[in-house]
This record gives C-alpha cells, sequence and structure tokens, in this order.
C-alpha cells in the first residue's frame, strides 16, 4: 500500500511482525515531502514506537484476521478468550490487551485478531453495557442541565455519567472515548 | 463538530473572512477572476497529488489558468478558489481547501508580503470582532534569508552548492531529531533527480524537526522566508542562483507561498520534465506536460513581468478563531469522517 493510504488502525507487516497505527500525524511544508508521523504498536509484544515515512514510500499490509470470541477470565498475565462454536480457547498476553482490559467483562464478545494462526488482540464492540458500582450522590437542587459527577463501573473503570445514574444500574459506554452513552434499563 | 463554533458562528467566521480578503484585494485595484477547477493541465508537482475526475484533474492551484489570463493581458488579479490534493489529512492539512491567489503584474516579493501582513491583520481583527474574542495580533513581521534561518534554527551552516552526500547528512541529522523518531526511505541516485529530491527531503524533515519548534517559540512574530535553493525554484524564477520564493507564517503555521514568476517556457518545461522524472522514481504516475500553459508563456509577450501568492483561506480562519484544526474551523467540519 501507499504512504498516503496511512491511518489510524491500520495494520502493517514491519519486518515479519505485525504492527497496527495507533496514532497518526501528517505534516507537510507546501513543497516539500509529506512525513507521515505515526505510533505503532506491536501487535504481539505491545511494544509502542515512533515512525517516520516520508511521501512515495510503500509499505507491506499484515494479514490479520478476525474471529469472534467470548472473554472468559484472567490470571493477571494472560486475557483467555473462546470460540462459542468451537470452545477452542487462545490466551492474549496482559501487555497486547493494555487499556482494553477496562471493558473485558465476562462473555463479553469481542473479535479476536488473529496473525499467522496467533492470536495477537482483539476488537472491542463499539459500546457496552456496565453495571455502576459506585456513583457519587447526585447535588439535590442541582438542575444545571449536562452536570455530571464521578462513577466507577464493574470492570473498575471510572468516568463521568449524569447526576441521575445510582449503583446498581446499567450503562452504555462508548469504548473509544471511554464515555457514558445512556442508562439501560434492566 | 468538535470545537466549540457551531454552524452559525463558523458561517459568520467565513463570511467575513472571505468578505476581508476580497476587500483588501480589490482596493489594491486586483480584478477578481474564476478559472476552471476540472481540468486537463494541472502543475507538475512532486509531492502535490491532483485528484483524477475521469481523464481530467481537479486543480491543485488555480496557478496556469491565471497566468494564461495574464498572459492575455488579463492584468493583475485574483481568486478565491477551492483545490483539492490528494491523499492531504491531517490538523492542518485537508483534501479540499480554499487558495486566495493573487498575481502582480510588475510587482515583487516585498509587494507579496506586505499583503500578507496587510490581509492577516484584517481578516484577525475582523473574525476576532466576530467571535467576540480579543483578536490574535502578530506583533512584528520578520524576512529571513532561507540560509540563514537555517542555520538559526539548526545551528548548522548550510550552503547553496552543497552536495548530495552533505544534504543527505544533514537530513539524516536532522531526521534524528524528529518528535516522531526514525526516518526511512532513500533518495535516488540519478544526479538529474537526486539534486530535487535531496532539497525536497530537506526541506520536510528541517520544517518539521527544527524550523517548527522554532517558530513555536515565537508564535506572535510573522515570518517571511525568502531565496530559496535554486533546486526548489518550482516555478519562480532564479536570480543569482536562488529561488525568488518566499513562504509565510503567522502564529507558526505557514500559510502563504509566493514567487517571482518564470516567464521562460523553455525553462518551465525542462523543470517540468525534471519533476516527472522524480516522480517516476517515487512509483508515481508522469503527470502530463501542461502543454497549452507553455503555450500561452511562449506567445506573443507572454507573461508579463510578475508576481504571485496562494493563501491558504481555511487555515488563516482556523488561526484568526482561535482554534487547532481545520476541521474545527471549516464550514462543514472535515469532510472525512475518520480524522
Amino acid at each position: 500500500m501507499d504512504v498516503s493510504d496511512l491511518k489510524k488502525n491500520v495494520k502493517l507487516l514491519i519486518d515479519g511482525n505485525p504492527w497496527m497505527v495507533t496514532d497518526f500525524q501528517f505534516v507537510k511544508p507546501g513543497k516539500g515531502q509529506g512525513l507521515y508521523k505515526c505510533k505503532i504498536k506491536n501487535m504481539i509484544s505491545g511494544a509502542v514506537v515512533d515512525r517516520t515515512w516520508r511521501s512515495g514510500e510503500k509499505l507491506e499490509t499484515a494479514n490479520v484476521e478476525s474471529r469472534s470470541m467470548q472473554y472468559l477470565f484472567t490470571d493477571g498475565v494472560q486475557y483467555t478468550f473462546m470460540d462459542s462454536e468451537s470452545f477452542d480457547q487462545v490466551e492474549i498476553a496482559s501487555e497486547v490487551i493494555s487499556d482494553d482490559a477496562r471493558f473485558l467483562m465476562d462473555q463479553l464478545e469481542v473479535d479476536v485478531l488473529f496473525f499467522q494462526d496467533r492470536a495477537v488482540g482483539v476488537t472491542l464492540p463499539g459500546h457496552v453495557v456496565m453495571e455502576v458500582t459506585e456513583a457519587e450522590p447526585g447535588v439535590k437542587g442541582d438542575t444545571t442541565s449536562g452536570a455530571t459527577k464521578g462513577a466507577t463501573v464493574q470492570s473498575g473503570l471510572s468516568l463521568q455519567v449524569p447526576l441521575f445514574i445510582k449503583p446498581g444500574e446499567l450503562i452504555k459506554i462508548d469504548t473509544r472515548t471511554c464515555a457514558y452513552i445512556e442508562r439501560v434499563n434492566r | 463538530m468538535t470545537s466549540g463554533y457551531g454552524p452559525r458562528a463558523r458561517a459568520e467566521i467565513w463570511d467575513s473572512g472571505l468578505a476581508t480578503i476580497r476587500g483588501y484585494l480589490r482596493e489594491e485595484g486586483m480584478l477578481e477572476v474564476t478559472t476552471p477547477w476540472c481540468t486537463e493541465e494541472v502543475a507538475i508537482e512532486p509531492y502535490i497529488e491532483p485528484v483524477r475526475a475521469g481523464d481530467l484533474c481537479l486543480i491543485t492551484s488555480p496557478e496556469l489558468w491565471m497566468k494564461r489570463l495574464l498572459c492575455g493581458g488579463v492584468g493583475s488579479s485574483f481568486q478565491i478558489a477551492h483545490v483539492l490534493r490528494h491523499g492531504e489529512r491531517g490538523r492542518l492539512h485537508a483534501p479540499e481547501f480554499h487558495l486566495a491567489e493573487w498575481y502582480r503584474v510588475l510587482g515583487t516579493l516585498a509587494d507579496l508580503q506586505r499583503d500578507v501582513e496587510r490581509v492577516v491583520d484584517a481578516v484577525a481583527s475582523r473574525v476576532g470582532a466576530v467571535v467576540a474574542e480579543e483578536p490574535r495580533r502578530i506583533e512584528r513581521w520578520e524576512r529571513w534569508d532561507f540560509f540563514d534561518l537555517f542555520e538559526e534554527s539548526t545551528g548548522m551552516a548550510l550552503f547553496p552548492d552543497a552536495s548530495s552526500a552533505q544534504l543527505r547528512a544533514l537530513t539524516n541529522g536532522l531526521g534524528e531529531q524528529l518528535s516522531a523518531g526514525a526516518i526511512s526511505g532513500e533518495g535516488p541516485a540519478a544526479p538529474a533527480v537526486a539534486a530535487l529530491w535531496d532539497w525536497s527531503a530537506l526541506l520536510s524533515v528541517w520544517s518539521d524537526a527544527a524550523l517548527q519548534p522554532w517558530l513555536d517559540k515565537r508564535r506572535g512574530v510573522g515570518v517571511h522566508v525568502e531565496d530559496f535553493p535554486a533546486d526548489l525554484a518550482a516555478l519562480a524564477v532564479v536570480r543569482d542562483g536562488r529561488a525568488r520564493r518566499s513562504e509565510s507564517y503567522a502564529f507558526g503555521v505557514e500559510i502563504a507561498n509566493g514567487y517571482e514568476e518564470l516567464g521562460c517556457h523553455v525553462e518551465q518545461k525542462s523543470r517540468f520534465e525534471r519533476v516527472n522524472a522524480l516522480r517516476i522514481h517515487e512509483g508515481l504516475a508522469a503527470l502530463p506536460v501542461p502543454r497549452r500553459f507553455l503555450a500561452a508563456l511562449a506567445a506573443g509577450e507572454g507573461l508579463p513581468d510578475c508576481a504571485g501568492i496562494a493563501l491558504g483561506v481555511d487555515r488563516l480562519l482556523m488561526l484568526a478563531a482561535g482554534v487547532e484544526s481545520l476541521a474545527d474551523v471549516q464550514l462543514t467540519g472535515s469532510c472525512l469522517a475518520d480524522t
């Protein structure tokens, strides 16, 4: 692929390893070469490095396949997922799961990414529903629209929620921004 | 939309910004023109990629058509054009944006630089009034020779006759100072295209690794950089071994690029052919040599002695409105879903 097709989440094959572009910035003086300044993450080791390519360079994409699987459990070092049809299990290192761990709950369906038959990462659903375990009390009489307070959900993730949210309620959360979307009725 | 400005405020920013630019250029006695945006001929640049429209291209700048009008005797003139550049996207880049481009018959780089200062000042104050913010002001403008500024910002000397090996050593050295880690890619060996590649590569890496941090420390100072290396002349005349080209930076951001215009069709044709050779080295398709443009330069009295400049309208409005990205000021937000 041409370097001009670079963007976030593109998977590249570099020195035989799959890397994902996690951050992307394009700079270019009026008549100079464009520079594609990227942060890339090794999908096997989780290592993140900076890398800059110039206009005109060609890159190889990594052939990464995805399979829908269920999250089972973690021992703190590895995260285990299961294929709901074949019952095959795979393990992924916690460095690779990284921040996505904030959204992993029992039986959550995720897309597990495979590179050369090895599980190298997960793609979360766009949003997840989680139970609020702690929430600051809402201040009575505060009717400011859009006012928020701190809350924690079952995975330990902390976020801002509207004042009316109470512990024990279910809320929908955007997995990309970690932002509250809406309350969900049980 | 990510910024605080809603559609109505953005519309007012654009309305007052466009009116201010038009008002200034008209006051200066220039005619407003409009030329085709979909065309057979575009200026051949190594690193500006046109968007294809069937057999035609969408313009990357209105330069060739406006120069054809100048050859025809239209005189000093300006245009606010939509331009399209394939693959450009980011905080300061969009695949479609607006250029205010103007040509002064018998003008010089100094005239264009003065125009830029006045346009920036007027737009910052008018747009500042619209968004009810204290207008951002440029405290003063400085004019720098390209080579002096290179030395000032890097502490290293650079000479117009630097060899390919010297240029590549400087580029690699500066490349290691890039915020985004090591840089890859190798230049061509063929001497005809190597010099163009070497200077283009050095310009980009220097801009990002040294010039930008230097500009960031003095955002209130406007900067014009002029007298570029001859290999980066593009469509500018070369005098005393230096390209009569000027780049202007306001609030730390590049906003305008002007030339004392090359009128010689033979020289221009050979530059286009050299750029095409570099494009082929870079794995890009050669672009058709703009024959009708070259014919206009060759016919009759050709291009009058003139200087022309293109100013990025979206960037100027972004700076005047005090937001951080083009998407925060463009009327409809970014045209891309994922930037």
